[in-house]
């Protein structure tokens, strides 16, 4: 089954003079269980698909399908339901809710989707464990290192049980050994769900954790690892 | 809701300090609200507690009880007039007392026993009777100067003491506490303190009158009025409003309160003005991953509830415990219906201030959590 249709997308920013063209003529397909890396250099629009991939961002022209969903038909309203049911983000960066718990920071998943909060709680506890964050579950962000931030925030996408991961540079801010270990963790748990994910990278390194790469190249993709 | 009180839970520097910058506009809001109150009591339990729905005055007297002077024989008049259920008279002597040696101001108010204008409220002892002569009913603020049921009072300039034969409550004038004694026997301590009065036949100052079921009160009054001539008669309300004093003191409280009440709520919404600006990458991701703008204006909304209820406990606390100490000189009364209507304003500010800020959350783009720059 296909889990994702990008289908011929243009992205401007701005208009007139100062117009960007930051997407152009945009084709991608994902089927469930694929996870793919998009490679790129900065300012390619990667960060830009995956907005409008996620319903982030109206594209100019094209469209969004994920599952049996148009993404771009619906109201701004429907599409943050959307992104709360059934998309999974991973921020680059300080992304997690300072004030709460990495525990918490799940489980607060349980006010923002539809999901039963039983259900969030228990794979909550699940995640947390498979994250190798058991011991760490009542301590703010603050008090977390960097990998450990990043896997609470690969908990958060995954705890409302969405069809799609979208992740923006993971490893970022992370060393390479660390980067590597939180890339694979990634890897495994969007596997073993049986989900669709796409991951933004600049590491070629990373690449070998997914099924399939996209290059990305002022706006425009190309297949293959090239 | 979790998120809500998780960032006041882990937060809570900030928070006590804008809980306390409310508990403090609360204090002194409570307290001027019940010296507001003590001051409107202790000013027109005179007028309030009684039974008289207008009070008439002569035309000179510019609602005055202390400028007015009414003939007695005219209460004959006024009865007659159609719609009055009955009337009194009432006569006022500023004067001042001694209890072992102390000295206060006192004042000794004549009336009709029995007739309409008289204190309601009798909570000990007896009423004089219709003409008894040198006893009275004393307001329940005189036991605090030692006066009991057979006490004699005695005004300075007068040789004949009066004996207080009963209490009533609630019925003081102008802030000194009253003496209730007949018509008659007013006028003999005022003849004798006031010897420039003397002479001119029986006076009263006002006739408070009682209106018959279906009248309206402002019909009578205008009745009145036509029938006499040279009187101005006014409804209890406005006769409360008349007094020295008091609609100045009203409003100006008033104006003080709700003065703060807008401090409250300028308070309020600076702070989540201040807040909302500091978490924009944060609700900018809460959006990202989902969060509708209900749930987080929700939010906010939960936040300002909880800073003002609790503001408001500490500082109706905080008034009670002033209360405490304050001497009893100051005419301070807290009143419920006060503290109910007051609460709520702090609410309705709060909740005020921080709509403020929804337009603000409304706007962040959820779009701007991506790209790592959030
Ligand atoms: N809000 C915006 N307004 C105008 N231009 C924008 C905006 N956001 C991005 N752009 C431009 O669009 C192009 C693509 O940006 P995008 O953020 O998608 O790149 P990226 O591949 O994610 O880069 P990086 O690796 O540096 O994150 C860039 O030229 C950028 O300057
Ligand atoms: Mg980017």
């Amino acid at each position: 089954m296909t889990a994702l249709t990008v289908n011929d997308v243009t992205k401007v920013y701005g208009s007139g003079h100062t117009a960007v063209r930051a997407l152009c003529h945009a084709d991608l397909e994902l089927s469930d269980n694929e996870f793919l890396a998009l490679l790129g250099p900065s300012g390619s629009g990667k960060t830009t698909l995956l907005s409008v991939i996620g319903g982030l961002l109206s594209p100019t022209e094209g469209s969004v399908t994920i599952g049996d969903t148009a993404l771009t038909e619906l109201s701004k309203k429907e599409q943050t339901r959307f992104r709360a049911n059934r998309v999974g983000f991973v921020f680059q960066g300080f992304n997690l809710v300072p004030f709460l718990t990495a525990r918490e920071n799940l489980t607060v998943m349980a006010s923002i989707s539809d999901a039963p909060r039983s259900e969030i709680e228990d794979r909550t506890d699940q995640l947390l464990e498979e994250l190798g964050l058991a011991d760490r579950h009542d301590n703010l962000p603050e008090e977390l290192s960097g990998g450990e931030r990043q896997r609470v925030a690969i908990g958060r996408a995954l705890v409302s049980d969405p069809d799609l991961i979208l992740v923006d540079e993971p490893t970022a801010s992370l060393d390479t050994e660390l980067g590597t270990q939180v890339v694979q963790l990634l890897a495994s748990e969007i596997k073993s769900r049986g989900k669709a994910g796409i991951m933004v990278t600049h590491d070629l390194r990373m690449v070998e954790y997914t099924d399939r790469t996209v290059r990305i190249l002022d706006g425009e993709l190309l297949d293959g690892p090239g | 809701m979790q998120l809500a009180i998780a960032e006041i839970r882990r937060r809570r520097g900030r928070w006590a300090s804008i809980i306390g910058a409310v508990a403090f506009i609360v204090f002194l809001v409570l307290i001027l609200a019940a010296l507001a109150d003590g001051l409107f009591i202790g000013s027109t339990g005179a007028f309030r507690n009684s039974d008289a729905d207008a009070y008439v005055y002569s035309a000179d007297g510019r609602r005055s009880l202390v400028r007015s002077a009414l003939p007695v024989e005219d209460l004959e008049s006024v009865t007659s007039v159609e719609g009055v259920a009955d009337a009194g008279a009432l006569g006022i002597l500023l004067a001042t007392a001694a209890t072992d040696g102390d000295l206060f101001d006192i004042a000794v108010i004549g009336h009709l026993p029995g007739r309409v204008g008289e204190p309601t409220a009798l909570t000990a002892g007896r009423r004089p009777a219709t003409g008894e002569q040198f006893v009275g009913l004393a307001d329940m603020s005189l036991r605090d100067k030692g006066i009991e049921l057979g006490s004699l009072v005695l005004l300075t300039g007068s040789a004949q003491p009066v004996e207080v034969v009963g209490f009533v409550s609630d019925a003081r004038y102008l802030l000194a506490d009253t003496l209730w004694v007949t018509l008659e026997t007013w006028e003999s301590l005022r003849f004798e303190i006031r010897p420039e009065t003397v002479g001119g036949g029986s006076v009263a100052q006002a006739f408070p009158i009682a209106v018959s079921g279906g009248a309206g009160v402002e019909a009578v009054t205008a009745a009145i009025d036509a029938a006499l001539g040279t009187t101005e008669t006014v409804t209890i309300d406005e006769a409360i409003l008349s007094l020295p004093g008091v609609e100045q003191q009203a409003s100006t409280f008033t104006a003080i309160i709700v003065v703060s009440f807008v401090v409250v709520g300028i308070v309020i919404a600076l702070f989540f003005a201040l807040i909302t600006l500091e978490k924009r990458g944060q609700l900018a991701i809460l959006k990202a991953i989902g969060s509708s703008n209900y749930l987080l204006l929700r939010g906010v909304l939960i936040q300002a509830l909880i800073a003002t209820v609790a503001g408001y406990v500490l500082g109706f606390a905080l008034s009670r415990l002033l209360a405490l100490v304050l001497p009893p000189a100051v005419p301070v009364e807290f009143l419920a219906g006060t503290a109910r209507t007051l609460f709520l304003a702090t609410i309705v500010m709060g909740a005020l201030g921080a709509v403020l800020s929804f337009r603000r959350i409304i706007r962040i783009d959820p779009a701007s959590a991506l790209g790592g720059e959030a």
